[in-house]
């Protein structure tokens, strides 16, 4: 027998793997086409061909690399490598889901965009935000005309390329905080487009967001009105993660751990306080982080006001008004009550909201929110679809159950 | 004039204490065994005392003042004076026929409300950056010894947690063999800000030491403003707050994965000065990744939060924030009462009196003499019941100290 690897032994052409099949049934026994769902954090460029990106990119220098090398090479030799193996050598259920594309692919559709498609109309999802996954670890690389010229290019592409395919995809840009100016630029210049519904910051990363030359950026974020979300992602490679012997507790605290900082680092120094049309957005950190950061900043803050003094009220006062992505949930289902008081202390009813990180290992269905036994309902629905609407200015619409009648389904 | 001269009013009491033993007998909590786990060790007097048990000679040579040696922090904690503190102990203070360091550490108790503690040698927090692991294993040793012998003998309200230089597991296991038995001795101490793989078989001879005398093995956490993810931010209070608890979490999150716990069930966590709202985060995390990546950590026999929630948390900083009912709840889904033990973390800008505790309004009475005295009587097996010694008067709070 001829020796196969795992990936063509999982992949059997035009067979579609069950995890959507399953989302599907689960969808219409559950009512998900009936309701507004917005997915805030859905992610393109997995399994992505680079060279599409060369035109998109201003800088010749830069875009001869994404022409010249395929992409493993251009991540090794000019990305930041985001060490670690996220579906652990191939355990993981979802190994390779990015491959899961439907059979036919309009041409010149990409195969973002046909993932994404697919993934909302078996899901019942009506929006779902597009995020590169590339962007993950640009704020941590050492050129910065690297996050400048490619998040720029990322940008373009999708509004040029992807949304044209399905209006249902949404876009936050990723902003080069890097580089202020070029991120006013991006502001400025795409508030306007459709589908832009708010800014993207890598939150991995260790630029001093407070200082007089960010002030101009959160200005104009503040000015445009739309909401600006911090992404985070693990870093084993920063120093205190090196002592871990398995990527598990890298990655376990990592995620939660860039959010961490970068909100403890927003609420002390006072830009919540300067800037209060901000919304803040935090994506991919668990529940858990929320309830932890309230209770430790006001007590430090009780005893160090004189450092923040910008400040007017509580630390947690401000996290309360920001918004939680609520994947990867951590399973709180044995202990309802444990999931239900991190739902009240952060504000939940309001401030959460679903994002489904497709398709990563590690994603979750709208489902995974439908089952919690202490939501109401009309929380279910709030945390599914009606607090992103609200957030983003979208109409209530169905958008996918429209477009499975018109198919005849 | 100095800001000190300025706020120490000659014959006046020190203004952090003055009101703690009028507080104590206002709650009720006066005859409530107190065992404070975590009483640092300030005023650390004539540093010629420790110097002389320093084998090495030419870190004896050198070790002149605290701070030749001992690696600084940076940071304010005291917020430029803002946060008002008792001056160091006075060289050669008269403590009767006790040592002067343990004289004023039983006064300091006394004003506090506290019966019993565990004290910690705070200059050494830093020690384990030192990049000359022969400063670290020699000044353990040295304090070490300096307690054991000078310090503690004839203190019976005196215990320690004697500072491990895990750096060098060799010296560790020396340190352990020298001392566990030794009176007064609680148990060891490692500090979090390290860099140290502890999972690593080099480091589990010293594990299994602890193990098989069923010792406590306390993790005292620390911030550190250098560290990249903390160096951006413009004041103390950010690294402060995130980074103390963080350096924990870091060695809780790889410890568990690795099975340190599993494989060395005998020893005693004791995870101190890093709050209480950390361990829920873990705790929940931890578990949803262990679900989704158990074959990273093959040694686990139970869920990651069945592990935490058999070690135990000092209550310093005691964190009130969060409404009733869902501090509850977070208290219970870690363990609740059992597992926490109370910590002065006296003299930190931020230390606690024992009637935090006592006033939480969610714990039983029961639960709150169990966190206070109870729990660390079983936990590091102190005569019962603890009381102060005979003969002492309680504090009186008009009594001047100078």
């Amino acid at each position: 027998m001829a020796v196969t690897s795992q990936h063509e032994l999982e992949i059997v052409p035009g067979r579609r793997r069950p995890y959507l099949i399953n989302a599907e049934r689960e969808a219409e026994a559950r009512g998900f086409y009936d309701f507004p769902i917005v997915d805030v954090d859905s992610h393109v460029t997995d399994g992505m061909d680079m060279r599409r990106l060369a035109r998109y990119l201003r800088n010749p220098n830069i875009a001869r690399m994404f022409e010249k090398y395929r992409g493993v090479d251009l991540r090794r030799v000019h990305m930041n490598w985001n060490l670690g193996d996220r579906p652990i050598a191939g355990r993981s259920k979802a190994y390779g889901v990015w491959d899961d594309l439907p059979e036919h692919i309009p041409e010149g559709m990409p195969r973002s965009a046909a993932r994404s498609a697919q993934f909302m109309d078996r899901t019942g999802i009506d929006y779902l935000v597009s995020f590169p996954t590339i962007t993950l670890t640009l704020g941590v690389n050492p050129q910065p005309e690297m996050e400048t010229e490619v998040a720029g290019a990322l940008n373009r592409w999708l509004l040029e390329e992807v949304v044209p395919w399905d209006e249902r995809i949404l876009v936050m840009p990723t902003l080069p905080v890097s580089d202020p100016d070029a991120s006013v630029e991006a502001v400025l210049d795409l508030a306007d487009r459709r589908n832009v519904v708010g800014w993207m910051i890598a939150a991995a990363r260790s630029e001093p967001l407070h200082l007089r030359r960010y002030l101009r950026l959160w200005s104009a974020i503040e000015e445009v009105g739309k909401p600006v979300a911090f992404h985070t992602a693990p870093n084993w490679k920063e120093r205190p993660f090196e002592v871990m012997g398995r990527f598990f507790p890298a990655h376990g605290l990592g995620f939660s751990f860039y959010s961490m900082v970068q909100m403890t680092n927003l609420v002390l120094s006072g830009i919540v306080e300067r800037f209060p049309g901000i919304r803040w957005i935090f994506i991919e950190s668990g529940q858990s982080w929320v309830p932890f950061m309230m209770a430790r900043l006001d007590q430090q803050y009780r005893m160090r006001s004189s450092e923040a003094p910008l400040l007017r009220r509580l630390p947690s006062e401000y996290i309360r008004e920001m918004y939680f992505t609520t994947q990867p949930f951590e399973d709180h289902t044995l202990e309802p009550e444990v999931g239900r008081a991190i739902f009240d202390l952060t504000n939940g009813p309001r401030s959460w909201l679903y994002a489904s990180d497709y398709p990563h290992h590690d994603f979750d269905l709208p489902g995974m929110i439908w089952s919690l036994p202490y939501l109401s309902q009309a929380e279910k629905r709030a945390v599914l679809g009606e607090n992103a609407l609200r957030l983003f200015g979208l109409p209530a619409a169905t958008p996918t159950r429209e477009r499975r009648m018109a198919a005849g389904r | 004039m100095s800001e000190r001269r300025l706020e120490l009013v000659a014959d006046r009491r020190r203004p952090s204490l003055a009101n703690a033993a009028r507080e104590i007998d206002r709650s009720g909590l006066r005859g409530v065994p107190v065992v404070d786990v975590d009483l640092h060790l300030h005023g650390l007097g004539d540093p010629g005392e420790v110097r002389r048990y320093i084998r090495h000679a030419n870190l004896r040579r050198l070790f002149t003042t605290w701070e030749s040696l001992i690696p600084p922090a940076r940071g304010d904690p005291r917020v430029a004076g803002r946060v008002q503190l008792p001056p160091p102990a006075e060289p050669g203070a008269s403590g009767g026929d006790r040592h002067p360091t343990a004289a004023r550490l039983l006064r300091t108790m006394d004003e506090l409300g506290v019966d019993l503690a565990v004290v910690f040698h705070a200059p050494l927090l830093f020690l384990a950056q030192h990049p000359e692991v022969e400063v670290e294993t020699e000044l353990a040793w040295a304090f070490a010894r300096w307690l054991v012998e000078d310090v503690l003998p004839g203190n019976d309200r005196l215990r320690t947690f004697l500072y491990l230089p895990i750096t060098d597991p060799e010296a560790s296991l020396e340190l352990i063999g020298a001392f566990a038995d030794r009176p007064g001795v609680a148990g060891f101490l490692i500090t979090a800000l390290n860099y140290l793989p502890l999972h690593r078989n080099l480091y589990l001879k010293v594990f299994a030491a602890l193990d098989e005398r069923a010792l406590p093995l306390a993790v005292h956490t620390v911030p550190n403003w250098e560290e990249r993810p903390f160096a951006f931010m413009e004041r103390f209070v950010g690294p402060h707050a995130l980074g103390t608890p963080f350096y924990g979490m870091v060695h809780l999150f790889n410890l568990v994965t690795a099975g340190i716990p599993e494989r060395f069930p005998g020893i005693r966590w004791i995870w101190i000065e890093a709050g209480q709202s950390w361990i829920t985060f873990a705790a929940s995390r931890l578990d949803n990744e262990y679900r989704q990546r158990p074959s990273e950590a093959p040694l686990l026999t139970r869920l990651p939060s069945e592990y935490i929630r058999r070690m135990h948390f000092a209550t310093h900083p005691l964190e009130t924030e969060l409404p009733e009912r869902e501090a509850r709840v977070l208290f219970e889904y870690v363990g609740g009462a059992r597992n926490w033990l109370y910590s002065s973390g006296y003299p930190s800008p931020d230390f606690d009196l024992p009637t935090r505790v006592w006033e939480l309004p969610y714990l039983s009475e029961e639960e709150k003499r169990a966190i206070l005295g109870g729990n660390a009587i079983r936990l590091l097996g102190l005569p019962e019941p603890v009381i102060r010694e005979p003969g002492l008067p309680p504090p009186d709070p008009d009594r001047p100290l100078t």
